[in-house]
Order: structure tokens, then sequence, then C-alpha cells
């Protein structure tokens, strides 16, 4: 008993998710119906959503998932105008950085190349300086918003 | 992570809709039917941004009742394992730290804290403090998390989360 290896078997290839290694589940693979978006992204559809809401007359109520969504992204959002997220979002497809990446980059602001390896295993394909100016171009463009 | 992604329901319509407001009642239904659901394969639906198209309704035999297949596009949350994400924290307690991503409930055990931060039950809140006492982790605030797996049921998804990585911990 002791040298029977542990089965993977039971657990087909395609169910495995494992976002180090940017294995999703199909559904939720980059393409034009699917598209991760930054925390600063939801906020803006969210409370653009909610003032909606609240001009209308008959006012219904939002659900609890929206409301804690709502106070979640505003708490983490890390980028105040899309014109900010636009530039970010451009110059990260221009060094083909995955849609999953850029969200997390985006989301998390490592400051060092270190931390960026730690959070995001997958980034590792990438230099330690082409990494170092995504992050200076990255705080560059923060650093610059209204 | 968030996603804008597209999806399809199937809205399921009463006969005395039928009017000249009958695709605003579509959409209606829709908006109530979908947002704030959750499933475990496309995680949280949080709020529907577009309506892409309203099929061509069918109507039930012997009831009137029509469905109309609905394509939309909606913001929806979905944990991954292996993704890192900052939480705020809920609670605090002996077995562990319980936090929230947005809708996500998330759970951090004792275990998977690292073993220099000890629980102080006198404190008022009670806390997680690191031996040199530079380091609290309290109620409200903001601690970075990795998902080590998730657990589906019904109506709600919950995570396991990990503190014993690297750059992992309270956020400054």
């Amino acid at each position: 008993m002791a040298d029977t290896p542990i089965s993977n078997n039971a657990v087909p290839e395609e169910l495995i998710e494992d976002a180090a290694e940017l294995k999703f589940p199909k559904e939720f693979e980059e393409s034009d119906s699917c598209k991760a978006l930054f925390n600063s992204e939801v906020f803006l559809l969210l409370d653009n959503r909610k003032q909606q809401n609240e001009a209308a007359e008959d006012e219904g109520e939002l659900p609890q998932v929206f409301l804690k969504t709502h106070s979640y992204t505003q708490r983490f959002s890390r980028f105040n105008n899309m014109d900010t997220i636009k530039a970010v979002r451009v110059s990260l497809d221009h060094k083909e950085v995955m849609a999953y990446e850029a969200a997390c980059l985006a989301n998390l602001l490592p400051e060092t190349v270190e931390e960026v390896k730690a959070l995001i295993p997958s980034m590792e394909r990438y230099s330690a300086e082409e990494l170092q100016d995504l992050l200076d171009d990255i705080k560059t463009k923060r650093s610059f918003q209204a | 992570m968030f996603y804008h992604i597209d999806l399809e329901h199937e809205v399921i319509l009463h006969p005395q809709y039928f009017g000249p407001n009958l695709m605003d009642s579509v959409k209606q239904k829709l908006y109530s039917e979908v947002e704030g659901t959750c499933s475990g394969k496309y995680g949280f639906v949080i709020a529907v941004t577009q309506v892409v198209s309203v099929g061509a309704g069918f109507i039930q035999p012997g009831q009137g009742f029509v469905v109309y297949p609905v394509k939309y596009k909606a913001v929806v949350f979905r944990p991954f394992k292996g993704e890192v994400c900052d939480a705020v924290v809920t609670q605090v307690n002996k077995v562990g730290i319980f936090c929230e991503m947005g809708p996500l409930s998330c759970f951090v055990s004792r275990h998977s804290i690292p073993a220099e931060m000890e629980f102080d039950p006198a404190a008022t809140p009670a806390c997680y403090r690191s031996k040199d006492e530079e380091l609290v982790i309290q109620p409200d605030d903001e601690i970075r998390v990795k998902i080590v797996g998730t657990r589906v049921d019904a109506k709600d998804i919950f995570a396991i989360g990990t503190l014993m990585d690297d750059f992992l911990g309270l956020v400054n």
C-alpha cells in the first residue's frame, strides 16, 4: 500500500484550474467574449449603475452581492479615470501580457520584480528588465492621474 | 478576478406582459433573475451591463408562457485556485481569519498564518499579533491572500486562503 502512487486520474485534465500556471476553465480562457477587468473598471461600471438606480423613480433594491462588490472595488480601486486605465492597458498589451496578468498587476500593484514573480508566477517568462520597465510605466501613469 | 463575460439565460414570461412594453419586461425579468446569483461555473453574477439579443420567444404548448433565449454581457467575479487577491478582514478568532473579497467569503486557517503571528484574545478587538508586536491583523484591515481552494454549494462559493508565502499578509 505504501508504494501506491496517489492517482490524479479522478480529475479530468480540463477541470484542473491553477491561476499560477494560467490554467483556467474553458469559459474563462481569454477571448472576445471574456475579458478580465481591473478593480477600477468594475468600480466605474458599478458606480455608474448605482447612480442610475438612485436617479430612477421606481428605485429597486440592488442585490447584496452588488453592494458588497461596489464597496470592495471602491476600496481597492487603483486608478480613478478611464483614460489612465486605457493607457495602462495599451502599454501592457504592447508587451503581450495576458488579460489575467494585466488585471493582477493593476490590482495588486507590486513594487519590485521579486514581488511580481511571487504573486503572479506566470510572469516569470519576462526578464527582470522588462518587468521593471512595466512597473515603472504603471507607476508613472498612476502618479499623473487626475 | 472580475470578468466581463458573455452569458445566456432563458426568461419565462407570463402572457399578462404581452404588450407594448414586452421587451422591457423581458429585460427587467433578466436583471432580477440573474443579478446576485452565483454558480460554480461562472462565479458571482454582479451586474448585467448589456442585453445583446433577445431571441424569438417560444410559446409553451398548453400554458401560454413564453420562453425567450436572452444573450447578455455581465460583470462576474470568479475566484481561481492560485490567485492572489486583496481582502478585507471581517472576523478574527482562534481558528483563523475570515475575510471578504467583494461577494466572496474566504477563510484563512490558523495553520496557514505564519507561525510568528499569534492570536491575542485579550485585545479589543481580538487580533493576530507578531511577536515583536509590529504587525497586527484585526477586523477591517486589508490583507493579501492567496486562494488555495474553493468550495461550491447551491447558492454560494467559499474560498480557503493562505498567508504562508512571500509578499502575502497585511497590506500597508
